[in-house]
């Protein structure tokens, strides 16, 4: 066998070699070119935002333009402010997460710690495949099935009992923020708990261990030896989670109700809103390229562009870390 | 050469190093026979030691003292025993009909060839075996006469009696110096400060520990050295006031002055505490412990005074052990 290979070795002649090394150095020359085009487009993207977006900047003021709250396209007559959409996009977010992490961990506490081993993949599998979903048909089901089950089994009891509270007032109709929020629960399920699962899963069985022998429970061992140990990892998988929510349009755009100026201000879960990519989608072909309305449109997309940012560069370092510090713990 | 891409594989989906892959999974077809001829002969051998173990334990004193706890009697020479165990992870048959007892106040030693089933023997001491997907056991251990893997019996409980320390330092990582040594406690629900900081300290202090670290109780509990951390999972262990301490090698990940003052430790500890430690470093056996039981393929080999069994060893295996000629 040693031999075949030493044949082979030989065999290989000095044209192959050069070949071999053209390649090598072509296949450097290609992925060094690759990946400063990926840095060039975020650069370029960058510039094209800053810069279709000056107009509406230099009319309303940066801080004009993210505290206004009116909005109105009509040439002599426009208003441009952001900050309902900026809200609209924090709420939906912020319910998103509220309700799916809490899911998503538990699922993947479910994965790593919980489920017999023939359960495990395929259940994790069915889960990542709700990723693959495109995000329209989130938005169709939430249109035309999910919005009845929230009118139906949440809002009509909230509107019925707590009603008088402000969070709760308006009518149930299912087209609101809360469905907007619930849809993007949903939607973020599958990266937080794949990402939180994997992290758990990178925790040393030492830990476990340790919890076990104080005389831990199941449940407290996953507590103190898995969540605690796993906590900067879990807490990166929900930024994740965040930047998803954040920068989700289209399911969004569907089920949110597509309000416009101070109306569209979040106030109350029951209440129709906007968040900044569902507005810029719904206006972007009707908006006049001689009017301000691009403009104040691409505006939005800076914003929207710079949370997305901020949120993913921070969710990267997070689950970077862990997984580092994962590797450098496995002996 | 053929053989060994496969052995590495198994050996690496059990979790073990090449090191004890080649203790079982010798490719050399004359080494295999000659282990074989050895195990013919230990094998009677072995009969023989676990029925002397079985007639002593069956001696009226002995077996008048392990009988269920009854008040104000002293527990007799065995705290923890276990009888007739047998261990498996999967098919793999680790522990084969062990029958051992550990005294109180007494640090018994258990040594033997990496692989051979020393962790799988205390593991079972305390049910962490059972943990571990796929592992079950047959037989019994009896904690003051109480069988431990009896229905009624808890697991959690026992793991409170029954403590245990690692082979590498895992103080919980987010947890500070102080928060490590009271998890156990606060798991059993212990939440009055004044008493959680009396625990704290006490342990600290017994575990040798609390004048090095006494000003650093909110530093985080790996921010220390190694041996300060082993020293800390040993505080942590007595915290939840055990009767029984298991220590899994406890020494083998730390430099020799680190191990010094563990050894030190250990023979202090076993004026309170029942102690069982696991080691492959048969210097550290004779140092600190008062009986040794060498374990060989799940096998009790021979058991006895650690001077006894070092000096003067009844079984062959046991000689060719203690002097280095395998393992
Ligand atoms: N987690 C595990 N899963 C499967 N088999 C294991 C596991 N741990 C140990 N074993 C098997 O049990 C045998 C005894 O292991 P162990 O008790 O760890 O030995 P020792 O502590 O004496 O080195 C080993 O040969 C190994 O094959
Ligand atoms: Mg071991």
């Amino acid at each position: 066998m040693q031999a075949k290979e030493q044949q082979v070795r030989q065999g290989s002649n000095s044209l192959l070699d050069s070949l071999g090394g053209f390649l090598d150095a072509a296949f450097q020359v290609l992925s060094t070119y690759s990946a400063t085009i990926v840095a060039g487009v975020l650069v370029l993207m960058t510039v094209v935002l800053v810069a279709g977006s000056s107009p509406v900047f230099r009319r309303f003021g940066f801080i004009g333009f993210i505290t206004g709250v009116n909005w109105n396209p009509v040439i002599g007559k426009e208003a441009f402010g952001a900050l309902p959409y900026i809200l609209g996009t924090l709420v939906t977010s912020a319910i998103a997460i509220t309700i799916g992490v809490p899911i998503s961990l538990g699922i993947a506490i479910f994965l790593s710690e919980m489920s017999p081993w023939a359960v495990r993949g395929p259940v994790s599998q069915l889960i990542e495949l709700l990723a693959a979903v495109p995000s329209v048909i989130y938005g169709l089901w939430g249109l035309f099935v999910f919005r009845f089950w929230v009118r139906d089994w949440i809002e009509t009891p909230l509107s019925t009992y707590v009603g008088s509270l402000p969070v709760f007032s308006g009518s149930p109709f299912g087209l609101d923020v809360l469905t907007a929020g619930l849809i993007l629960a949903i939607m973020i399920i599958p990266t937080v708990s794949s990402v939180s699962r994997e992290v758990m899963l990178a925790v040393p069985n030492s830990q476990r261990e340790a919890a076990y022998s104080l005389g831990a429970t199941r449940w407290e061992a996953v507590r103190i030896g898995v969540l605690n140990y796993s906590r900067s990892g879990i807490f990166g998988a929900t930024i994740l989670g965040l930047g998803r929510a954040v920068g989700e349009t289209m399911a969004v755009t569907m089920v949110i109700g597509n309000a416009i100026g101070p109306a569209a201000i979040p106030t109350s879960l029951l209440k129709a809103s906007q968040t900044l990519g569902s507005l810029i989608a719904n206006e972007f072909n009707e908006a006049d390229p001689t009017s301000l309305h691009p403009a104040a449109l691409i505006g939005l997309g800076l914003i929207l562009f710079i949370f997305a940012l901020l949120i993913n560069v921070l969710a990267q370092l997070l689950v970077w870390k862990v997984l580092k510090v994962k590797r450098g713990s496995v002996e | 050469m053929e053989a060994s891409p496969a052995t590495i594989r198994l050996c690496e989906t059990t979790g073990l190093g090449s090191r004890s892959c080649a203790d079982h999974h010798s490719p050399h077809p004359q080494h295999y026979s000659q282990t074989g001829h050895q195990g013919k002969i230990w094998h009677d051998e072995v009969t023989n030691v676990t029925v002397e173990l079985l007639i002593e334990k069956l001696k009226p004193e002995n077996e008048k003292r392990v009988e269920p706890a009854s008040q104000g009697e002293p527990m007799g020479p065995f705290k923890i025993r276990a009888e007739k165990l047998n261990a498996w992870f999967g098919q793999n048959h680790v522990l084969k009909d062990i029958s051992i007892g550990f005294r109180e106040n007494e640090v018994t030693a258990i040594i033997g060839p990496s692989g051979c089933g020393k962790s799988t023997l205390i593991r079972c001491l305390n049910r962490m075996h059972e943990l571990v997907p796929g592992a079950r056991t047959s037989g019994s251990v009896f904690l003051d006469g109480a069988e431990i893997y009896s229905k009624h019996v808890d697991a959690v409980q026992v793991r409170r009696t029954v403590g245990m320390v690692f082979q590498k330092p895992n103080p919980f990582p987010t947890m500070s110096v102080y928060d490590n040594v009271a998890a156990g406690l606060k798991l059993n629900g212990m939440r009055n400060q004044r008493k959680l900081d009396e625990a704290v300290l006490n342990s600290l202090k017994k575990a040798a520990l609390w004048d090095e670290v006494k000003d650093d109780l909110d530093k985080s509990g790996v921010s220390l050295s190694g041996g300060q951390q082993q020293r800390l999972c040993i505080a942590r262990a007595l915290a939840v006031e055990p009767k029984v301490i298991l220590m899994d090698e406890p020494c083998s990940a730390l430099d020799p002055i680190a191990t010094a003052k563990i050894e030190e430790l250990i023979a202090s500890l076993k004026e309170q505490y029942t102690v069982v430690i696991v080691t492959h470093n048969m210097q550290q056996a004779a140092r600190v412990s008062d009986r040794t039981a060498f374990l060989y393929l799940g096998q009790v080999i021979e058991y006895g005074e650690t001077t006894h069994l070092f000096e003067n060893p009844a079984q062959e295996l046991t000689e060719r052990y203690v002097t280095g000629k395998f393992g």
